[in-house]
C-alpha cells in the first residue's frame, strides 16, 4: 500500500526556506567535492573484471557513501536556488517508515510489488516500458495493446503521443495539455481493448508540465489514483516547482508516485561516484519527491544505456547497496544501444535483466532501444527478453558470481558495438500493427537467443 | 625561473586545476613581463586542449570544466588588464546556446558551453527552458554565428523547430548555423527540421561548431 508521505510540509518548505546558493556554485563547490569526498573516503573502486560484484562491504560501503552524499549536499531547488537539507534522524525517520510492499492496478490486474534483497529467490515485478519514444497517433493505441497484452506485464509504459490534432505536442502548448488528455484517453481504451481494465499505466508522459498533468488526472477516462505518476530528480539531486507541483497534485489524487531518476556517468562524476549518486537519489526520491517507489535508469552519457560493462557494474552495486540496506522498492529501468529485431538488443535486455534480478531489483522495468530517441523503434519483444531472462536468473537461483560469468561471456559479443549499433526496425516493421502479431523473424531471432542464454545456465520458467 | 618553465607552471595549474597555483603563476608572469601572446598560445591554449581531451576520455566532468573555464577567464583577464595592448583575443566564434522551451535538462548544453569556452568561442548562454522568440533575438542581437539547441525531453524537441521556422520567417536563416542535439534527438530530426548540424554529445558539438566556423581544432 502507498506509504504516507514524509511531512510534506516540512519538505515543501525547505524550497522556500533553505540555505540560498547559486546553480554554479552548487555544482561546482558543493555536488562535486562531495561527490569525489565519499567515493575516495569510502574507498569506492570500479572492476571492470567483474562486472558483477560479489563483495557485500563493497555495497555496503556505496549505501554509507550515499547517505553521506544525500545528507551533506542535499537537494538544490533550481526554481528558488536554495538547497532543501534533511538531518540523519528524518532520514532514519522516513527509511522506516517506507512500506515494503506497493498495490498497484485494480480489480483482476491488481498487483503487489515487494522490496527484495540481494540474489533474492522472490520474483521481481515486471512493468513493460516503450519509455519515451514518439509514436503517431495512427499507432499508439496498437502500441500499446501490444505492450498490455504481455501475460508477465504487471503495468506498463506509455510512448510519447508525437502529435495530436496534427499538431506536435510541444511542452507548454495548449496541445501539450490536448495531447496529455488523449493520451491517457487511448492509454485506459487499449487496456480495455486487451481485456485488463485495471492494468497499471505510467502516465502521462506526453504530459511534461504539471499544468497538463493536473489536466491529465481524470478517474473517468485518464489517469487514476491506481495508475503510475512520476516526479523525475533533475540530474544530479535537483527538483523544481515543476516537478514539486506535480509532486504535490499526485498526493492530493492520491495512488502512486514513483520517483524518476537516471544519473548520468560522465556528466558530473566517473563510475563509482555516478554509482553513490544513483543511492543519494534514491534517497532524494524518498524525502523530497514524496515517492512510493524509484524508476531508475542510470545512463552512459554518451552512449545513452545502461547495458555496457561499466553500467552493468553500476546498476548492479547500486541495487545491492539499496537491497542490502533499505527496503525501498525499485524499478530497474533498461536502457539498450541497439534497435528491435537485432542480436544486440536481445544480449542487451537479456544482461539487464540477469543483472538487476540477482542484484535485488524489485521491479524489472524493460527496456528502452535505440536510444529511445527514434520514432517508433521499440517493440514488447525486448522488454520480454529482458523480464523472462531476469525471472529465469531468479528461477535458475543464480548467484551474483554465476551472474557475473554469464555477463562476461555474453558482453563480448556487442561491447565493441556502441559508436555504430545496429538500429533495427520500428515497432511497423516488427508487428503486424492491426493483429498485434510479431513477425515470424524477430520471433525466430528471440528464441534463438533465449537458446543460447539456455545454454549459459539459465532455467526459463515456461 | 624562466619564461619557459612559468609558462609550463601555468599550464599545469590550470590543467589541475588548481586555482591558487594559477594565480601565483599569473602574477609572477606580469612580474616578470614575459611576453604575453607565448603564454595564451603555448599555455592557456595547450591547457585548454588538455583539458577537453580528459572530459572526452571521461576523466574529467561538468564541474572541471566550470572550474577550468573560470581559471581561465580570470588568468586571460589579470593579463590583459597588465598588459592591455599586448595580446587581441581573437573569438573563433560567436554561439548563443540555450536548452530549448518547456526543458529544464542543462547538463549537456552546460558541456558544449565550456567546452566552447575553453576552445576560443565567445559563448551567450542563455540558460534552460528558454521561449524559443528569446534565443532568436539574442542572436540577432550579438550577431552570433551559430544557435546551439539542446532537448533532452521528446515533447521539447519541436521547440527546436520552432527557432528553425522562426529564422526562415523573419528572414534570418542565412545568417545563423543552427546546431542541435540532447537525447533525444537524432540525426533524422536535425534533417527533419532543416538544421546544419546534430551532435551526440558535447564533444560531438564543439567539433561541429569549430567545423562550421572553419577552424577545425
Amino acid at each position: 500500500m502507498p506509504v504516507p508521505p514524509w511531512r510534506i510540509v516540512s519538505v515543501l518548505q525547505r524550497a522556500e526556506n533553505g540555505p540560498l546558493i547559486l546553480a554554479k556554485d552548487f555544482d561546482r563547490r558543493i555536488l562535486t567535492p562531495n561527490i569525489k569526498r565519499v567515493v575516495k573516503e569510502h574507498d569506492i573502486k570500479y572492476d571492470p573484471e567483474n562486472p558483477v560484484p560479489s563483495d557485500d562491504s563493497l555495497a555496503k560501503d556505496v549505501w554509507d557513501a550515499g547517505v553521506d552524499l544525500f545528507l551533506t549536499v542535499g537537494t538544490f531547488c533550481t526554481t528558488t536556488s536554495r538547497r532543501m537539507l534533511f538531518t540523519e534522524d528524518e532520514l532514519k525517520e522516513a527509511l522506516w517508515n517506507y512500506h515494503d510492499t506497493l498495490e498497484i492496478g485494480g480489480g483482476q490486474d491488481r498487483k503487489v510489488w515487494t522490496a527484495r534483497k540481494v540474489e533474492d529467490t522472490r520474483w521481481p515485478g515486471c512493468l513493460f516500458s516503450p519509455v519515451g519514444v514518439r509514436c503517431t497517433e495512427e499507432n499508439f493505441v496498437h502500441m500499446l495493446m501490444a505492450y498490455m497484452q504481455e501475460p508477465l506485464a504487471d503495468g506498463v509504459s506509455t510512448p510519447i503521443l508525437e502529435r495530436v490534432e496534427g499538431e506536435y505536442t510541444k511542452t507548454y502548448s495548449p496541445f501539450e495539455q490536448q495531447g496529455g488528455v488523449v493520451h491517457a484517453q487511448y492509454s485506459r481504451q487499449a487496456a480495455v481493448r486487451v481485456g485488463r481494465p485495471g492494468i497499471p499505466i505510467v502516465l502521462t508522459g506526453t504530459a511534461l508540465s504539471a499544468a497538463s498533468q493536473l489536466a491529465s488526472s481524470d478517474p473517468e477516462w485518464g489517469a487514476r489514483p491506481i495508475d503510475l505518476r512520476l516526479v523525475s530528480v533533475v540530474s544530479e539531486l535537483k527538483i523544481d516547482y515543476e516537478l514539486l507541483n506535480k509532486a504535490l497534485h499526485f498526493r492530493h489524487y492520491g495512488g502512486n508516485i514513483g520517483t524518476l531518476t537516471g544519473p548520468l556517468y560522465g556528466a558530473y562524476a566517473g563510475i563509482e561516484g555516478t554509482t553513490v549518486v544513483g543511492v543519494a537519489s534514491h534517497l532524494q526520491g524518498l524525502m523530497v519527491n514524496q515517492g512510493d517507489f524509484t524508476c531508475y535508469f542510470p545512463v552512459h552519457f554518451r552512449y545513452f544505456n545502461n547495458t555496457s560493462r561499466e553500467m552493468l557494474w553500476l546498476t548492479s552495486l547500486s541495487y545491492q547497496a539499496l537491497a542490502g540496506n533499505s527496503k525501498l522498492i525499485s524499478g530497474s529501468n533498461g536502457f539498450a544501444v541497439a534497435g528491435p529485431c537485432t542480436e544486440m538488443v536481445l544480449y542487451e535486455a537479456g544482461l539487464h535483466g540477469i543483472v538487476s534480478a540477482v542484484s535485488g531489483a524489485a521491479v524489472l522495468w524493460e527496456i528502452a532501444s535505440a536510444m529511445n530517441k527514434h520514432l517508433e523503434r521499440t517493440t514488447p519483444i525486448e522488454a520480454r527478453m529482458a523480464c523472462e531472462t531476469g525471472l529465469a536468473a531468479t528461477n535458475s537461483r543464480l548467484k551474483r558470481s554465476d551472474a557475473n560469468e554469464i555477463v562476461k561471456k555474453v558482453l563480448p559479443k556487442y561491447e565493441n558495438k556502441f559508436d555504430s549499433p545496429p538500429l533495427g526496425k520500428t515497432f511497423p516493421e516488427c508487428y503486424d500493427v492491426k493483429s498485434l502479431k510479431p513477425t515470424e523473424e524477430y520471433m525466430e531471432l528471440y528464441r534463438r537467443i533465449r537458446r543460447e542464454f539456455e545454454d549459459l545456465g539459465l532455467k526459463y520458467i515456461y | 625561473m624562466s619564461a619557459k618553465s612559468t609558462i609550463i607552471k601555468l599550464k599545469k595549474s590550470i590543467i589541475n586545476l588548481d586555482e591558487e597555483a594559477a594565480k601565483q603563476a599569473t602574477e609572477q608572469i606580469i612580474a616578470s613581463g614575459i611576453d604575453v601572446k607565448e603564454v595564451i598560445e603555448k599555455g592557456i591554449t595547450d591547457a585548454a586542449g588538455t583539458i577537453g581531451k580528459k572530459f572526452e576520455k571521461m576523466e574529467y566532468f561538468l564541474a572541471d570544466l566550470l572550474i577550468a573555464a573560470d581559471i581561465i577567464t580570470e588568468t586571460l583577464d589579470k593579463l590583459l588588464s597588465a598588459y592591455p595592448d599586448s595580446y587581441k583575443l581573437g573569438k573563433k566564434g560567436r554561439v548563443v546556446i540555450a536548452t530549448v522551451y518547456g526543458d529544464i535538462h542543462d547538463i549537456g548544453k552546460n558541456l558544449l558551453a565550456q567546452l566552447l569556452k575553453l576552445n576560443g568561442f565567445e559563448v551567450h548562454d542563455l540558460g534552460s527552458n528558454v521561449p524559443s522568440l528569446q534565443i532568436v533575438n539574442k542572436a540577432t542581437e550579438t550577431n552570433a554565428n551559430i544557435i546551439a539547441l539542446s532537448s533532452l525531453m521528446s515533447t521539447t524537441m519541436p521547440s527546436q523547430k520552432e527557432v528553425v521556422d522562426m529564422l526562415k520567417a523573419f528572414g534570418l536563416r542565412e545568417r545563423f548555423k543552427v546546431i542541435i542535439g540532447g537525447g533525444s534527438t537524432s540525426p533524422e530530426w536535425r534533417q527533419e527540421i532543416g538544421a546544419d548540424g546534430w551532435g551526440g554529445t558535447a564533444w560531438d558539438g564543439l567539433k561541429l561548431a569549430q567545423k562550421l566556423v572553419g577552424d577545425e581544432g
